[in-house]
């Protein structure tokens, strides 16, 4: 009796120990819809990625950072414009080249279990480039701003030892980048992330 | 092998964060933009002066080559003339002492640059190349550097209308309206869409009439 339970004791043990880690390290699409001026862009974004990395301080609480980048597209039909002096025809092909890079602080749930609900927030810059293509010319507006990024999501790993699993969040991103010439005062999106997570690697 | 992965998947979507669009949809219709003195009565003029079948050309390749003529300057010539007879203007010659003088023409915007890439194929002693002892810290050879030269230009059709009774303080005729379409040479079809163009320039200024 007293064998089986020194047995399930540190088969037990083993398990809690296989299902933790330190690191993560993950990589994923991300689909943004963009919230604010969407006079300028209003197309949904689904050219986007984000690469993370989370150093686990405890079981639960996590640090690290992020690189994102998202680019919006939207398409204005020739249309001519009143100018200050006369008018313009043209057809415009606008963007929003949008890039963050984050200091990332985050909260998961059921520590040493395979499926892990988490929330988080990230705080850190933001740098926007605000591009119209019209024919051969172009014009854009480059603006650096804070970016702030609250997040809820979940990270599942595939097998209990093993060093690949996925996540899947939602996440809100408020960019104080401010464009007069395409008209943001700020931007802002909700976006939905889907990634591989590489554990420990 | 995870991190080659992790590593590939990265550069992939590093590689395709700036999209912009197609050159042919770029292109498609011209840039139409018009200016206007907005102290002109253009109901006050009644005559014009336009050279038929022959475009001016300001070009920075070759200062020399200032006419164009062919089917191109007449057909925009010619569309420039239908819109200025439908605003109700007339066609007279200089001696007739005209209101209006009309220059249609083309600004070339000629640029050269040059990239320089080393092929990274090693030189040999006595051929062409350059050798880096290994005292400067180099070791091996290194291949001329190769120089690609590339060109290209652009091009702005301009139609200007002076008021030819007014000159200002200079002396010089006073500009009451203007518009620039480009690119003219990019486009798919440069005759067709310069044409357009000049109809555009005209639809967008309904106050240019007598």
């Amino acid at each position: 009796m007293k064998r089986v339970f020194l047995l399930v004791l540190v088969v037990g043990t083993e398990t809690g120990l296989a299902q933790s880690y330190d690191k993560l390290f993950s990589i994923g699409w991300d689909n943004n819809i963009p919230l604010s001026n969407t006079s300028y862009v209003k197309k949904n974004s689904s050219r986007g990625m984000r690469a993370s990395i989370r150093q686990f301080m405890n079981e639960q609480f996590v640090m690290g950072g992020d690189f994102s980048w998202a680019a919006y597209e939207d398409y204005s039909p020739r249309q001519t414009y009143p100018t200050s002096g006369g008018a313009l025809t043209t057809d415009f092909f606008k963007y929003v080249y949008s890039y963050g890079l984050t200091l990332s602080g985050g909260y998961y749930f059921r520590p040493g279990e395979k499926i892990r609900p988490y929330a988080g927030l990230g705080l850190g810059a933001s740098y926007n480039d605000f591009a119209m293509y019209y024919n051969v010319y172009s014009a854009d507006d480059k603006k650096w701003g804070v970016l702030l990024r609250p997040e809820a999501g979940v990270l599942i790993r595939f097998t209990e030892h093993g060093s690949w699993g996925a996540l899947a969040a939602v996440h809100y991103d408020y960019a104080s980048t401010k464009s007069t010439d395409a008209g943001y005062s700020n931007f802002s999106n909700v976006g939905i992330q889907l990634g591989i997570v590489v554990i420990d690697w | 092998m995870s991190r080659k992965l992790f590593y590939f998947a990265l550069l992939v979507g590093l590689m395709a964060c700036q999209p912009k669009p197609k050159l042919a949809e770029l292109v498609k219709d011209m840039v139409v933009e018009t200016s206007v003195d907005n102290t002109a009565d253009f109901s006050s003029y009644a005559t014009y002066i336009l050279q038929l079948d022959t475009l001016g050309k300001i070009s920075n390749s070759d200062p020399t080559d200032t006419l164009i003529t062919g089917d191109y300057a007449s057909q925009v010539s010619r569309e420039v003339k239908s819109r200025l007879d439908m605003a109700g203007y007339s066609l007279v010659k200089k001696t007739q002492n005209p209101d209006l003088g009309v220059a249609v023409f083309l600004v070339e915007d000629y640029q050269v640059f040059q990239s320089v890439s080393y092929s990274g194929y090693p030189g040999y002693y006595g051929y062409p190349g350059y050798y880096y002892p290994s005292y400067y810290g180099y070791y091996g050879y290194y291949g001329y550097p190769s120089v690609s030269t590339y060109s290209y230009s652009s091009a702005v059709l301009v139609i200007e209308i002076f008021d030819l009774k007014q000159k200002d303080a200079q002396n010089k005729l006073k500009v009451v309206w203007i518009s620039y379409m480009g690119d003219v040479y990019i486009s798919v079809d440069p005759y067709k869409k310069s044409v357009e163009a000049v109809d555009q320039s005209f639809i967008q200024s309904p106050y240019l009439k007598k």
